[in-house]
């Protein structure tokens, strides 16, 4: 079973202004980290791995490969993702690449896994903590050409076919996928296992297979800024309208208030 | 050319889902400035049915597809068959409600039409280029709420496609007569059998049924991480009978559950009255509070986006605040504030 986890570096701060003349997004002391809900995604894909090689009647074999598409120095999430016990990395790296919205970027991430070879199963995560747009999972199946499942807290196999609970609305549904398909994984649905300095180390040695535009060949009207349709045309800082009262005085008075409101409305429904 | 307002009628369980009627306002207000038509597609296996619920809407035109059956989480037949209707009724826009089916569906539909997608917005403007022509503006908060952003899809490109957050329109009402509604019915070719198959609808064991359940609901933000703050506003909760539910960071911190986070990656709740401490306000927070008789906040930065949503707000530190309810509750209710 070939496994293939798409993750994105993001910036660890949400400390973000307005720059007053140019209206361009001035990221405040923006160090990079993996985006958290592919922290689960990963989890989700090495216990998938542990299910498969656990279950000795199968030919239980597996391998997982990180990728990601991000300017180079993205290759410090992968060996974050090798770290966590992921098998191979592959960086998808070009400035042609840059600028990409959600459809350049699945074209280039698609183009990237089909390049890497064959795959049975592709994990997303439900949506990046930046764009937050999780336009991206879906866009690479359907590049691929394969079924997907959204926002799936539970996975596993039987009989060389996925068993999925997937959220919905209040509920949870039940799917039965055959492969390949690509899932993605929300926020908060496992417990993502920590690295330890060793294992860190180790990834440090680990070679990344890097694929750039030579290798993907893909049409530069298709990719970058010039292959989005959209375009980010301004960022400004959203009026303020509060259309609040605020309660005056010092911290009683206040309690007071806050205290009186809440048994008028109390009142009025007993 | 490309001419229209199109609505993406989604529906679950023989029921068109309540965002769909915010959308219709929203499109209206497009085809105010444009004159474009405003469109509805449906897809579905029960059209009937669903056609009556939209009866008496200011509708120009709803362009249905008869399926053999719903196809419910089968997204990679549904993209197939709306990519079919798209391609013939060749709209301007496409509106979409920005819920699990829609932000997870519309992605492949995008892809197979090449057209531009934003997620999540929350304000739609339609303006006009040089040649007279129009586009729309598509406006979304981001990063955390700090700042918006306007997204436009490129000239050429269409249709425009945008996910629209639930809420943010209010809904359109039924009116009595003839809407003068036009019903077309296109032909779509079925596509190969989808890779999933639907086993069952399980119910949710759910460990934050009081939460949700509560009439009274005190929030915790990231404000109450500071000194006792959380422990002070859990005592209050208390002695109010209220139910206890936080934001993200304090789910990260372990101080609550992670389903009682409230927003769009946790549970939705509906009390009564709701009092937030030390909250923010950013919309995948507050996305998750509905349909409240009185909202309370309590914050110390006065620009902080929950005073947008709260019905009264207090600009304050909340530990000296909280320290007096508590007391004052204890000496036998709001009276002895006075
Ligand atoms: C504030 C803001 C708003 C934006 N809004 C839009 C918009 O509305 N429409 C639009 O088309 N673009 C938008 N973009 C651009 C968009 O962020 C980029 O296209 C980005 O490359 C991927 O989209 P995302 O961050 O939304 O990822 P999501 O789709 O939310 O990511 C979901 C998953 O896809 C995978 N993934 C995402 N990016 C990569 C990558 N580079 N490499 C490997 N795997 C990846 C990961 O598994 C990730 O968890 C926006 C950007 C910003 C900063
Ligand atoms: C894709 C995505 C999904 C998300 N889903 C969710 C979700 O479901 N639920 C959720 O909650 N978040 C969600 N988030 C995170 C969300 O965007 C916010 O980051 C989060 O809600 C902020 O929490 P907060 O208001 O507690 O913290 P902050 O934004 O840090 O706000 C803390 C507030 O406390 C105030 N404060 C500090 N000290 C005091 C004091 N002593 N007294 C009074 N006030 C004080 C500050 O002024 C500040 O306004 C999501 C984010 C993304 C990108």
């Amino acid at each position: 079973m070939k496994i293939i986890v798409c993750i994105k570096q993001v910036p660890s701060s949400s400390e973000v202004t307005v720059d007053p003349v140019t209206n361009n997004l001035i990221r405040e002391k923006a160090g990079t980290m993996m985006n958290p809900s592919d922290l689960n995604a990963l989890e989700a894909a090495l216990q998938l791995k542990e299910q498969i090689l656990s279950d000795k009647s199968a030919k239980g074999d597996c391998k997982i490969t990180a990728i990601t598409m991000g300017p180079p120095d993205a290759q410090e999430v992968l060996r974050t993702a090798m770290a966590m016990g992921v098998d191979e990395a592959c960086l998808l790296t070009d400035r042609y690449f840059g600028g990409s919205d959600t459809i350049a970027t699945s074209q280039v991430v698609a183009a990237g896994i089909r390049k890497y070879g064959e795959f049975d199963l592709i994990f997303a995560g439900a949506e990046s903590s930046d764009g937050a747009t999780g336009q991206v999972g879906p866009m690479v199946a359907e590049r691929l050409s394969i079924p997907h499942i959204s926002s799936v807290e539970e996975i596993k196999m039987e009989d060389q076919e996925l068993i999925l609970i997937r959220k919905f609305r209040q509920t949870r549904i039940k799917l039965k996928a055959s492969l390949p398909a690509l899932v993605t994984v929300g926020y908060g649905s496992n417990e993502p296992r920590l690295t330890t300095l060793r294992s860190n180390m180790a990834a440090k040695k680990k070679e990344i297979t890097v694929f750039t535009n030579e290798e993907l060949q893909l049409p530069l009207d298709r990719i970058g800024a010039a292959g989005s349709p959209t375009v980010v045309t301004e960022s400004f800082r959203p009026q303020i309208i509060n259309t609040c009262e605020f309660l005056s005085g010092d911290a009683r008075e206040i309690a007071g208030k806050i205290l009186a409101l809440i048994e008028k409305e109390r009142g009025d429904h007993t | 050319m490309t001419q229209g307002i199109c609505i993406f009628a989604e529906h679950w369980k023989r029921e068109i889902s309540a965002v769909v009627y915010e959308l219709i306002t929203a499109a209206k207000q497009l085809k105010e400035v444009t004159g474009e038509p405003v469109q509805l597609m449906l897809a579905a296996k029960d059209c009937q049915e669903l056609l009556k619920q939209l009866e008496g809407f200011p509708v120009d035109e709803i362009y249905v597809a008869k399926l053999e059956e719903d196809y419910d989480f089968q997204e990679d037949v549904l993209s197939d068959i709306y990519e079919q209707m798209l391609r013939s009724i060749q709209p301007s826009c496409v509106l979409i409600p920005a819920s699990d089916v829609g932000r997870s569906l519309f992605p492949r539909v995008a892809c197979r039409l090449r057209a531009g997608m934003t997620a999540d917005c929350t304000e739609l403007e339609a303006a006009k280029r040089e040649d007279g022509s129009f586009y729309l503006r598509q406006i979304k908060p981001s990063f955390e709420e700090n700042v918006k952003v306007c997204i436009c899809c490129k000239e050429q490109v269409y249709p425009q496609m945008a996910t629209v957050r639930e809420g943010v329109y209010e809904a359109c009402e039924a009116v009595d007569g003839d809407s003068g509604t036009k019903v077309q019915y296109l032909e779509v070719s079925l596509p190969e059998a989808s890779g999933i198959q639907f086993m069952e609808e399980l119910s949710c064991e759910d460990s934050n049924e009081k939460l949700q359940a509560s009439e009274i609901v005190v929030v915790g933000g990231k404000g109450t991480l500071k000194e006792d703050n959380f422990r002070l506003m859990c005592q209050f909760a208390d002695k109010l009978g209220a139910a206890v539910g936080g934001t993200r960071p304090l789910m990260d911190e372990g101080k609550i559950p992670f389903d009682h986070q409230i927003g769009q990656t946790g549970c939705t709740i509906r009390p009564k009255i709701c009092i937030s401490f030390g909250v923010s306000g950013a919309i995948q927070h507050t996305e998750g509070i509905k349909n409240t008789d009185l909202f309370l906040a309590v914050n110390t930065a006065e620009d902080a986006p929950i005073f947008q949503v709260a019905d009264y707000g207090a600009v304050a530190d909340m530990k000296p605040i909280l320290q007096c309810l508590l007391e004052m509750i204890e000496n036998g209710g709001c009276n002895s504030g006075n």
